[in-house]
């Protein structure tokens, strides 16, 4: 039988707010003292919110209808755009199931494990813009610095998941392959590989969805694609181009994620299998 | 003269974590085409000597001499992977691969022997080796299910096809860890007769684990027992009682 009293005697003994120590008070008043220096800095003001809100609405206003003259150019800038995240996150995966091979625990020494997945670490630390501006500057305005830099930033995204994938296999269900003389990339290809696929596709399709919005913002910085076109239109104030330009964007980024949310149910009972 | 197969001179084993050893001084000799059934209760032992026969686990003092072989320990690479090549493993827990199909699982058999890519995917693989993994697929009646994923499967599918993996891989000696634990018995003894048929027409040697006495008295010519990390019976069967048997398990 359950004692209610004794259960009520202890919820009371629960102290319930206890005064913080010196060091606490001293870290609550650095916060504070940070998020007031932020406020100045980022110079919020009503004055200038009100501008700002009324010059939405006038961008707004410019938008509408959007421009279609060049909408033949666009179309063909916004599939430059596909075709540089598409290429980017293949070479992206390529990569990375090459490194995820050699960074497995099971199969893979581990020193050589360490050292792969402290390069994929250092390489995921950098955000994509910067290695949009580090390959612009290397090879030149254009895509195929842009693709380089999605595959960079995919190889980060999807080297870390994959090696993890890899990692979830058991140590014990590869013994039955070991026990037949399989090589370490014999039981890779025949074992590791094969389950964790699922998970493989699942990253893959993720880090295609990121590179679509990565390969935009890359072109801001001069790596081709839809982008460029984007901030053009915005630089001359050509805001009905540049709203035709947020639609394609728009229709490109849904159409990535319809066509990947299509082949996650394909691929469903294979995760449910393994 | 064919070399002895297994010569396991005083061996003992300690995990890391334990004080006690868990096979202290075993030793034992199998010759070809002997069948032999290993039998103790659970925990003496039994799958960490097929680890270490198989060189998966390191093991702390004496030797191992694998078709008249010595590797020490863990490692001794392509020799040790070449004992494995002609061993035919049965693990207890299968070791498939459950997204590939079970034709593919087959041609694991010879994964160590050639060609890596060929013996991963059946669709890769020559025409006749297909038709082989297939027949061995036949034997134990799962042709019809040939190309479905091994994670659709059974217990008892699973471990059929990995006795058809072994089988396929041709082997000098069959390492079963409790081949027939997941079967019922009237499956499980036909499963056992597959096992001990196929060694008998290939002339390959058998060493199964076991906790089923009557399988080990039908299907084997000599009974090795663990029991307090030794070997503590090593007589052919011809000869033992069931009772004898029965004493290991008291």
């Amino acid at each position: 039988m359950i004692n209610t009293s004794q259960g009520k005697a202890s919820a009371f003994s629960i102290p319930r707010f206890e005064k913080p120590p010196l060091l606490g008070w001293l870290l609550l008043v650095a916060v504070l003292t940070f998020l007031i220096g932020s406020f100045r800095t980022v110079e919020i003001a009503p004055e200038r919110v009100s501008r700002g809100f009324s010059r939405v609405l006038q961008i707004g206003r410019e938008m509408i209808p959007p421009r279609v003259d060049r909408i033949v150019p666009l179309i063909q800038q916004a599939l430059v755009t596909l075709q540089i995240a598409t290429l980017g996150t293949l070479i992206g995966i390529g990569v990375s199931l090459v490194a995820g091979n050699y960074a497995c625990r099971h199969v893979s020494h581990p020193y050589l494990t360490a050292s792969i997945r402290s390069f994929v670490a250092i390489v995921r630390t950098v955000p994509e813009l910067i290695w949009g501006l580090l390959f612009v500057a290397c090879f030149g305005l254009g895509p195929f610095a842009g693709v380089l830099a999605v595959a960079a930033d995919t190889f980060g995204f999807c080297g870390r998941f994959f090696t993890e994938a890899f990692d979830d296999v058991e140590d014990r269900e590869l013994e039955g392959l070991r026990g037949l003389g399989a090589t370490p990339f014999g039981q890779f290809l025949a074992l590791i590989l094969p389950q964790s696929i699922p998970n493989l596709v699942h990253t893959s399709l993720f880090a295609l969805e990121r590179s679509v919005r990565a390969s935009i913002v890359l072109g801001l910085v001069g790596a081709g694609g839809i982008g460029v076109e984007l901030d053009v239109a915005m630089r001359l104030f050509r805001y009905d181009e540049a709203s035709t330009v947020m639609l394609l964007i728009l229709v490109l980024v849904l159409l990535i994620e319809r066509i990947s949310e299509s082949v996650r149910r394909q691929i469903r009972p294979y995760s449910q299998a393994s | 003269m064919s070399k002895t197969v297994l010569d396991v001179s005083h061996l003992t084993m300690r995990y890391e974590n334990q004080t006690n050893a868990t096979l202290e001084d075993v030793s034992f000799r199998i010759e070809p085409g002997e069948r032999v059934a290993l039998l103790g209760a659970n925990g003496v032992g039994k799958s960490t000597l097929f680890r270490i026969l198989l060189g998966l686990l390191p093991f702390n003092s004496g030797t191992i001499k694998r078709f008249g072989v010595e590797t020490v320990g863990r490692g001794g690479g392509k020799v040790l992977r070449s004992f494995r090549c002609q061993v035919g493993f049965i693990p207890q827990n299968h070791g498939l691969s459950p997204t590939l199909s079970i034709l593919s699982n087959v041609m694991h058999g010879r994964l160590g022997q050639g060609n890596v890519w060929r013996r991963c995917f059946q669709s890769l693989a020559s025409k006749e080796e297909r038709d082989e993994a297939i027949q061995c697929i036949r034997q134990f009646g799962l042709e019809s299910k040939a190309l479905s994923r091994c994670g659709q499967l059974s217990g008892g599918e699973s471990q059929r096809v990995t006795l058809a993996r072994a089988f396929f891989g041709r082997p000098k000696l069959f390492l079963a860890d409790e081949p027939a634990a997941s079967l019922d018995p009237s499956i499980a003894n036909e499963m056992m007769a597959s096992l001990s048929n196929q060694a008998i027409e290939t002339k390959a040697t058998l060493l199964f684990a076991t906790h089923n006495l009557e399988h080990a008295m039908k299907f084997s010519d000599r009974i090795l027992a663990i029991g307090n990390r030794r070997i503590r019976m090593d007589a052919a069967t011809e000869g033992l009682q069931m009772e004898e048997l029965q004493t290991l398990y008291d």
